[in-house]
């Protein structure tokens, strides 16, 4: 995670977005989003959490110009998210994988690559590299239709990667893939980052979100009830987590009491361990380095 | 336009429809209708009746088979691919929704390329296989040539008199027929500058009588300059009844086809009527050969199914797949009625009045009558320009028609149904839930 | 209502309303009754017959109107829900396939008889308003035209004013107002003679409409039978070249007369539709009775219920 100096130019600009779904009759029927100020910055991992129906997917459509804004004002990269030179430097990863099934893998990139503006050899390379990097070698030219949800998300991944754009939307990146995958995935992700992409995402695992993003935005019924980096929101005041390793019972048992005789209050201890998710990387991992596949 | 974007979008939907084995289930189809109806109808056993067959009902019912497949695909293209959103990917990569419209337009033109194309080898096929030894029956080969329509040049021929019943002022209004008295004799010229070498013509006519009986009248027809037939046929028909005569080529000459047509009912007078109008006397020359002919045909129905291609993506655009189907069917079935709707706008009428009173116009009628006569403005170029009953009755489909019908459906009626449906696209929320 | 019972009509229920609900439906039956009733407006129809060429329209438009609604309407209760996965939150329930299929066909059925009262009161309308030689009752048609008015405007209210789904209130109020007007002008002569409830009316129509409606029954369990294992368009086509062939099996059965089998075999398999096509019966005055119309629905019951059993039998082999 990255710090950004406050002067690194803005990549998303929206204020004051407004957007109201209305009925047959012209009524407001639902209210997706309210009053909406957020940028989101150059080379920046940005989040946007919120529980279903926060107005969260109704914003990332606004971006890619698929839904527009009731009111506001809404910027991506300088330009209007309708014109459609702003979609040249832009990917997108929806939720569900819309593909066409009767495409293979290789079909499916080399079309988005068409469209993303790759000709001739460079498409070709291009696609190959993201054939090799979302790990489908194997089953590229297999129909996309026969594909277990996981195979078809790193295709909706790589088509979004496909034209190398420099602001990534990313909606649920990790929905369907098992441990492995996701560690991939937010690998990935920070590797982009690193490369100077921006990066929005949209995710309800919050333990993702909080391992990868630089800022967040909570939505609620609309509107953003908190932004600001991860760090500094997560942060309880006056309150520190200590590790001590190599450290027996009777020593931790001696720095407990002085901790609470210092402190004034109870010390909270636990033994330390590793994630769920690091402990199935390892044994997956493990386990496949021992017994490869055929 | 980016033309990488638009043969990938392109592409897609050939693809697609491929392997979603669309085309296939439309070429068996097809197949089907083409060969399966010949079977079906029975004709009169006679190679003529069994061409009728194929070229009037199997390639029609083709043609139908196909203007619905086409309408169909250009609704599913768009709608099916808007409503499980496959589209939003695609609409979020750097495209234009223009070039998404063309590029489903042109793949679903390809498409009925193709499928055309095979459609004409299937019908050429069936023909050669019904076809008797090429020049044995003429009746056959007159069918099957792409033949040129003419009728005579009436201001030439001092003899005609106006038709007493016509009504109002002979000048100006058309004449409908000739009346010929016993012993008399007609005559006129086929405006024909030239004929292709020893093809015989068919004259066609239709002859009524004074006689109060039906019984069959007598009628000598001269083929050749005036004083020097170089052809004289005898007739005898039953009046009112459309006849047909073959014409030898050695009839025609530089000036023309003259035709002399005689009343030789002197024994038994009767006074012969010879129509003239647009259902009256003609001459047929062939022009073309039939693979000529079936290909010009094809084309303007390539340009009608262009437009419904463009109707259906429109369609698609704006509604969901099963009320966009409807509602291009719905167009389909305005078009398939477009002489119903022709006859209403010229006789101004859709229901006959009591004889013994007059019309009642209301309001209503009114309001019924303009909207019969806007549709007919758009319905009545589809009427003229349908090449299966030209071709079923041997007639050339002149190239003409073929670029009228580009013009028309491929060009002016595509565009408006493209602009609007763009018009609206454009501006279309795509990403609404539940809707999309 | 018994445990057993109660998913059985709470799966009818669902997918009844579901049926309402779709605008195509609507649209398919108001189109079947427009072109019925315009039928008496054009001029081929007024010539002879008494009305007679524009009921026999009215009746092919039922037949013809009805086959296309079955089959969509199979493919939107059967075939959609399994391509976007939802009978899987179905059949994850201690429901039998069989259930659910029977199920599916009772709400399609259900739909026929919604489009069979429409038809109905199109026939008798399309009849009512040519009535003799070259004329048409115009005040009838004047009246007829306030039907669409009268189905939609309330419901566009009802939705205006309570969000309530305006296709399956446009159904209501398209059936109650067909029926009014259908009584209305039952009492009325063309010449506006006003004379007993139903007395200008030919009431044989109505038998024979339920009589075509049992023979889209057959093609409903067809219908079916083919949405659980294909998509719309070839539902569509095989559904409609099995009407045709059906209505033809006489003539098919001429032209394989030199093979006795393929001819006893066309008979056999093919639904008898001709049964339930009273066209023959009502020339002149003679009646048509509601005991024809029970022996031909004894024979569309058992037909049907041949398909169905095969239909399930298909559907409980049917992998997902």
């Amino acid at each position: 995670m990255t710090t950004l100096p406050n002067d690194t130019p803005a990549v998303i600009e929206a204020r004051g977005l407004h957007k109201v779904f209305r009925d047959f009759w012209g009524r407001p029927k639902v209210r997706a989003v309210q009053d909406l100020t957020l940028e989101v910055r150059s080379g920046e991992i940005f989040g946007l959490l919120g529980p279903n129906g926060s107005g969260k997917s109704t914003t990332i459509k606004m971006l890619l110009g698929l839904l527009y804004p009731t009111s506001g004002e809404l910027r991506v990269m300088g330009r209007s998210p309708r014109d459609a030179v702003t979609r040249e430097h832009l990917g997108f990863m929806p939720e569900e994988s819309y593909l066409y099934k009767y495409l293979t893998a290789q079909e499916t990139l080399e079309f988005y690559a068409a469209l993303g503006g790759l000709s001739g050899p460079a498409r070709r390379k291009r696609v190959d590299e993201m054939i090799e990097l979302m790990g489908l070698s194997g089953a590229r030219h297999r129909r996309v239709g026969e594909f277990s949800k996981g195979m078809a998300r790193r295709v909706g991944f790589a088509q979004a990667l496909i034209h190398d754009p420099d602001l990534l939307l990313l909606d649920e990146p990790t929905s369907g893939l098992d441990p492995i995958g996701c560690r991939q995935v937010k690998d990935l992700i920070l590797d982009l980052a690193r490369r100077g992409k921006t990066i929005l995402v949209c995710s309800h695992h919050l333990a993702d979100m909080q391992d990868v993003c630089d800022r967040v935005a909570i939505l609620l019924d609309g509107r953003v009830c908190a932004q600001g980096s991860v760090k500094d929101l997560v942060r309880q005041p006056d309150t520190w987590r200590v590790t001590l390793e190599g450290v027996d019972a009777a020593l931790r048992d001696r720095l407990v009491t002085y901790l609470q005789e210092q402190c004034g209050r109870p010390v909270a201890v636990e033994p330390a361990g590793r994630s769920l998710e690091a402990l199935f990387v390892d044994v997956v991992t493990r386990q496949r380095a021992a017994n490869p596949p055929p | 336009m980016n033309l990488p974007r638009l043969i990938a979008i392109v592409g897609l939907t050939l693809r697609d429809a491929v392997r979603s084995r669309v085309v296939i289930s439309l070429l068996a189809a097809l197949l089907l209708v083409l060969v399966g109806l010949p079977l079906l109808v029975q004709s009169d056993g006679t190679p003529v009746g069994r061409l009728k067959i194929i070229l009037e009902y199997a390639l029609a019912a083709a043609i139908g088979l196909l203007s619905v497949a086409t309408l169909w695909a250009g609704c599913a293209t768009m709608a099916a691919e808007l409503q499980d959103r496959r589209l939003f990917v695609v609409l979020a990569k750097p495209v234009r929704r223009w070039e998404i419209w063309v590029g489903k337009w042109l793949g679903i033109v390809l498409l009925d390329a193709a499928v055309l194309a095979v459609t004409g080898l299937v019908v050429a096929a069936l023909v050669a296989a019904v076809r008797p030894t090429a020049g044995s029956d003429p009746q056959v080969e007159a069918l099957l040539a792409g033949r040129d329509s003419y009728r005579p040049d009436w201001s030439a021929s001092g003899l005609a008199r106006p038709d007493p019943t016509a009504g109002g002022d002979n000048d100006k209004s058309p004449m409908k027929s000739v009346a010929l008295l016993p012993g008399h004799s007609l005559d006129f010229t086929f405006p024909v500058s030239a004929i292709a070498p020893a093809s015989p013509m068919e004259l066609r006519a239709r002859i009524g009588s004074s006689r109060p009986n039906r019984a069959p009248v007598e009628s000598v027809w001269e083929f050749g300059p005036p004083g020097k037939p170089t052809s004289v046929i005898s007739s005898t028909n039953a009046p009112g009844l459309s006849m047909t005569l073959a014409v030898p080529a050695t009839a025609w000459s530089p000036t023309g086809v003259h035709v002399r047509l005689i009343n030789q009912n002197e024994r038994d007078p009767t006074t012969l009527v010879l129509a003239t109008g647009p259902a009256g006397v003609e001459l047929l020359v062939p022009r073309d050969g039939f693979a000529v002919n079936l290909t010009r045909g094809l084309l303007v129905v390539f340009a009608r199914l262009a437009f419904l291609a463009a109707l259906g993506v429109t369609a698609g655009c704006l509604l969901s797949l099963p009320v966009a189907v409807f509602v291009a069917a719905f167009v389909l079935v305005l078009i398939a009625s477009a002489g119903y709707v022709q006859s209403v706008a010229v006789s101004g009428m859709y229901f006959i009045p009591m004889e013994s009173d007059a019309p009642e116009v209301g309001w209503l009628d009114r309001v019924v009558l303009l909207l019969f006569k806007l549709m007919n403005t758009v319905t009545q170029p589809l009427n003229r320009l349908a090449p299966v009953p030209l071709l079923a009755d041997g007639r050339r489909v002149a190239w003409t028609v073929v670029a009228q019908a580009a013009v028309l459906f491929g060009f002016a009626y595509s565009s408006v149904a493209a602009l609007f449906g763009l018009w609206r696209f454009t501006r279309r929320e795509v990403g609404r839930a539940g809707t999309d | 209502m018994t445990p057993r019972l109660m998913p059985f009509v709470g799966l009818t229920r669902l997918a009844f309303t579901e049926l309402v609900r779709q605008p195509v439906c609507l649209l398919i039956a108001l189109a079947s009754v427009a072109l019925s009733t315009a039928l008496p407006l054009m001029i081929a129809h007024q010539l002879g017959q008494q009305g007679g060429l524009a009921r026999d329209g009215a009746l092919a438009f039922e037949l013809t109107g009805g086959a296309l609604l079955v089959a969509y309407a199979a493919c939107s209760t059967l075939s959609r829900e399994m391509r976007s996965g939802t009978i899987l939150t179905i059949l994850s329930r201690p429901i039998g396939r069989g259930t659910l299929f029977l199920a599916k066909f009772v709400a399609v059925a259900l739909l026929v008889v919604l489009f069979v009262l429409c038809s109905a009161c199109a026939a008798l309308l399309a009849e009512r308003l040519a009535p003799r030689y070259f004329e048409t009752d115009w005040h009838g048609v004047r009246l007829l035209l306030v039907v669409p008015f009268a189905a939609f405007i309330p419901a566009a209210l009802l939705n205006w004013r309570r969000g309530w789904n305006v296709t399956a209130w446009s159904w209501c109020f398209l059936v109650a107002a067909l029926v009014v007007v259908t009584l209305a002008l039952s009492r009325v002569d063309s010449e506006g003679h006003v004379g007993r409830l139903g007395e200008f009316l030919d009431w044989r129509l109505v038998p024979a409409t339920v009589l075509i409606g049992a023979g889209l029954l057959i093609l409903a369990a067809f219908a079916l039978g083919l949405a659980a294992h294909l998509p719309l368009a070839p539902t569509v086509t095989i559904l409609l070249v099995l009407l045709f062939a059906s209505l033809l099996s006489g003539y098919l059965s001429q032209l394989t007369a030199h093979w006795p089998s393929v001819a006893a075999t066309v008979r056999t398999l093919l639904p008898d539709l001709q049964r339930f096509w009273p066209d023959d019966d009502l020339v002149g005055d003679a009646p048509l009775g509601w005991r024809a119309v029970g022996l031909a629905s004894l024979y569309g019951f058992v037909y049907t219920a041949g398909i169905l059993c095969l239909g399930v039998a298909a559907f409980r082999n049917r992998q997902f």
